[in-house]
């Protein structure tokens, strides 16, 4: 060979291996041996990892001819990451998904409809009731399949409330103005050492704001994207926060601005400088393995003349529509929710299990802060007060609705601006977006 | 054989194929990571864009809503102090420690290194999570003002002072323009200080006459550089304010509300419209720095 001829061939293998990135990417291929790869998204924390882990290695050992590729990821760049890969049309075959960012994916036709005939007949529906079925139809179309449901509960620390002398009894049908009192008790009697509730007006919270709006009679958002509550709801939210920072129920701006920067592994609550907050009830146990010493309790939300403002979320998980293997990703969804072999590793992950013959299984393994959950999970069902959350997933632009209202909130916390001056300057905004 | 001109010129030409095969790797990366999306961008910035569905044109409307964003104007100011603070307070440090260093002692290589290892480190994750744990209500910084008597606030979450840390966080990255410093100074000939001292002048006389405007031209580098890089700086605020730019916008970096508008609000076009503003910003005050600069920098030649 001719040294040049040499030269030009390490060239072109240079070229090749600049350019292989490139060519990379794409779900679903086939191996040479005949295997199929799905690819597999997750968000969630170590702990959630491991058990998806395990999930996905049984179902290998189960389905021979099908590997899973895990792809897990954190909360807080999930979605950011998973619409960098649509951009680029290299989504993974199966994505956990939110109901919260669900509405721009949609929009776009990312998502297989799980009633469609290529799947027809692998996913079992049975055990599945219809409001379980619908946390995942949107627009009509029936694109998630729930994986856990949960409702939202006020998680106490009673070793505050016992060190205060302060009798449970008091969270009992709590309406705002008795939490309200609540809070500034716990901040009187410990003399500023505890905080009574976190102020969920500076993020903002949206579960508790959501979860306030709601027992008013509001949605945060109406069907067309536009906002529902009204300048009445914001100015009596805010005004609550106002008079809990003033009191020292809930901490001042600055300890408010430094608790948003954390991990919640190292909130307050967690520190055990704050009685209550608000979660999903299904992670009471992750709370309570944190703060072993301290017996956490769930509560109701508080109501607004009676009515509270709770409703059942859920977690789900989608099928691309560009997936090669449609059949065997739907495949891998019915495993994970309706076998035993998955439920006994995933138990309560992302909240109850959807499928009632399964929630039963998952029953019999709780542990007793599970328990206490899942008892939560069955009062806040039956119970007759509740408003329901709206058919239809929030708009495109609710991150940045929220964040609007993050600002707004913060110039009133930090003395900047009056109350009626940031929600006139939020409906405007808002209006504009 | 003896080579002929002609032949050489021809065995010169056979090998430029070779020569662009060996260099596309280097091609294609700046064709497809760069000039591309350079131009993308700009298209993309007269669109409306989620990179879901496909670009809509909607002419200048990106640049028009810029301007009545509050947030976008706050991000403008909160970069703007943190621009006209950081970057000369860190020439300064650059320049009081280069003086210091400059001469050789015994341990001044050591020395040199340590001054310089916080360029190294500060841009990363870990110094900017070690930066928020000093400056919190139980920091470290306040600890040590407790000692003197004075109770601290929360630096970094009070609206006031949160940009104060970022500025603080940037002077203490002296290191590189520093190094530029040292070396400019060594330029400097011996012989005019050796005249100086024959004249009697003292250290200022001479750090005010010879030194400083010998050094102009790298004092103009080092502010270039400083400059274009705190207009595009991101991590810290990213992670002091966890993302947010907050508490109320007031650690808003420029490049941190860009981040947000695209990867959090998934508004593409209006991200790449952003950059392309800062371009020109970045842009404009280069030009008026060496506009401004020209009749005191002094060039040898």
């Amino acid at each position: 060979m001719k040294r040049s001829n040499i030269a030009v061939v390490l060239a072109a293998a240079l070229a090749a291996l600049a350019l292989a990135p490139v060519w990379a990417g794409g779900g679903g291929e086939k191996k040479s041996d005949g295997t199929i790869n799905l690819r597999f998204s997750w968000w969630g924390g170590e702990e959630r990892n491991v058990i998806y882990q395990q999930i996905c290695d049984r179902f290998e050992a189960d389905n021979p001819g099908i590997k899973i590729t895990r792809e897990p990821g954190s909360w807080n760049d999930y979605f950011t990451k998973l619409a960098t890969q649509v951009a680029g049309g290299g989504q993974p075959d199966i994505m956990q998904m939110h109901r919260n960012y669900v509405k721009m994916f949609s929009d776009n036709g990312i998502f297989l409809n799980l009633d469609d005939p290529s799947v027809k007949g692998i996913i079992d529906w049975t055990y599945i009731p219809q409001v379980a079925i619908d946390t995942g139809v949107v627009d009509g179309k029936n694109i998630m399949i729930n994986i856990g449901l949960s409702t939202n509960g006020i998680f106490t620390n009673t070793a505050i409330l016992k060190e205060l002398g302060i009798p449970e009894s008091r969270l009992e049908n709590m309406s705002w103005e008795t939490f309200e009192a609540l809070c500034n008790e716990i901040a009187q009697k410990s003399k500023g050492k505890y905080y009574g509730y976190p102020d969920d007006s500076f993020g903002p919270n949206e579960t508790t704001l959501s979860m306030y709006m709601r027992s008013r009679g509001h949605n945060l958002y109406k069907e067309d994207g536009s906002l529902e509550f009204t300048k009445e709801d914001l100015t009596a939210w805010l005004e609550l926060f106002d008079r809990l920072r003033k009191s020292g129920g809930a901490p001042a701006a600055t300890v408010s601005a430094e608790d948003q920067g954390v991990t919640f592994e190292q909130s307050l609550f967690v520190a055990g400088k704050q009685a209550m907050h608000i979660n999903s009830c299904n992670r009471l146990e992750i709370y309570q393995n944190l703060m072993p010493s301290q017996p956490l309790i769930l509560e109701r939300s508080p109501s607004y003349k009676g009515i509270t403002g709770e409703n059942i979320g859920s977690a789900n998980i989608a099928i691309s529509a560009k997936s090669r293997y449609p059949k065997e990703a739907a495949k891998f969804l019915d495993y994970f929710v309706n076998t035993e072999r998955s439920l006994e590793l995933y138990l309560v992950q992302n909240g109850f299990p959807a499928n009632t013959k399964m929630n039963e299984y998952v029953g019999s393994k709780l542990s007793p802060s599970m328990r206490l959950a899942s008892e939560f999970m069955g009062v806040v069902n039956t119970a007759k007060n509740v408003t329901t959350l709206p058919a239809f997933p929030p708009p495109q632009n609710s991150q940045d609705i929220l964040r609007l209202l993050g600002d707004e909130s913060q110039a009133v916390a930090f003395g900047r601006k009056t109350i009626a001056r940031a929600v006139d300057d939020f409906f405007a905004a808002a209006g504009r977006l | 054989m003896g080579i002929t001109a002609r032949s050489r010129k021809k065995s010169l030409e056979s090998h430029t194929l070779e020569a662009y095969i060996f260099m596309s790797p280097w091609l294609i990366g700046i064709v497809v990571l760069g000039i591309i999306p350079i131009f993308s961008s700009l298209y993309f910035a007269f669109t409306d864009y989620n990179m879901l569905s496909s670009p809509k044109w909607i002419g200048v409307k990106n640049f028009v809503q810029m301007f009545q964003d509050a947030m976008f104007l706050r991000s403008l100011r909160v970069t703007f102090t943190y621009v006209f603070l950081g970057v000369p307070l860190s020439l300064l440090m650059a320049l009081v420690v280069a003086l210091a260093l400059v001469n050789p002692f015994k341990t001044v290589g050591p020395l040199r290194a340590i001054m310089y290892l916080p360029s190294l480190l500060g841009g990363s994750v870990a110094i900017s999570v070690l930066w928020r744990l000093l400056f919190t209500q139980d920091g470290l910084i306040n600890q040590m003002l407790l000692v003197f008597g004075i109770h601290g606030r929360s630096w970094i979450g009070d609206p006031r002072y949160a940009i104060y840390t970022l500025v603080l966080l940037r002077m203490w990255q002296f290191g590189s323009p520093m190094l530029i410093f040292i070396a400019g100074i060594k330029q400097i000939p011996d012989t005019l200080y050796e005249a100086a001292d024959l004249e009697g002048a003292g250290y200022f006389r001479k750090l005010v006459n010879i030194t400083l405007p010998l050094l102009s031209p790298i004092i103009l580098f080092n502010g270039i550089m400083g400059l274009i890089g705190a207009f595009q700086d991101f991590t810290n605020a990213y992670i002091i304010s966890n993302g947010s730019g907050g508490p109320m916008g007031s650690t808003m970096f420029y490049s941190l509300y860009l981040y947000q508008k695209a990867f959090a609000s998934f508004k593409m076009g209006f991200a790449s419209a952003m950059a392309w503003v800062l371009l020109v910003i970045i842009a404009v005050f280069t030009v008026i720095v060496f506009k401004t600069s020209a009749k005191r920098v002094y060039y040898e030649n």
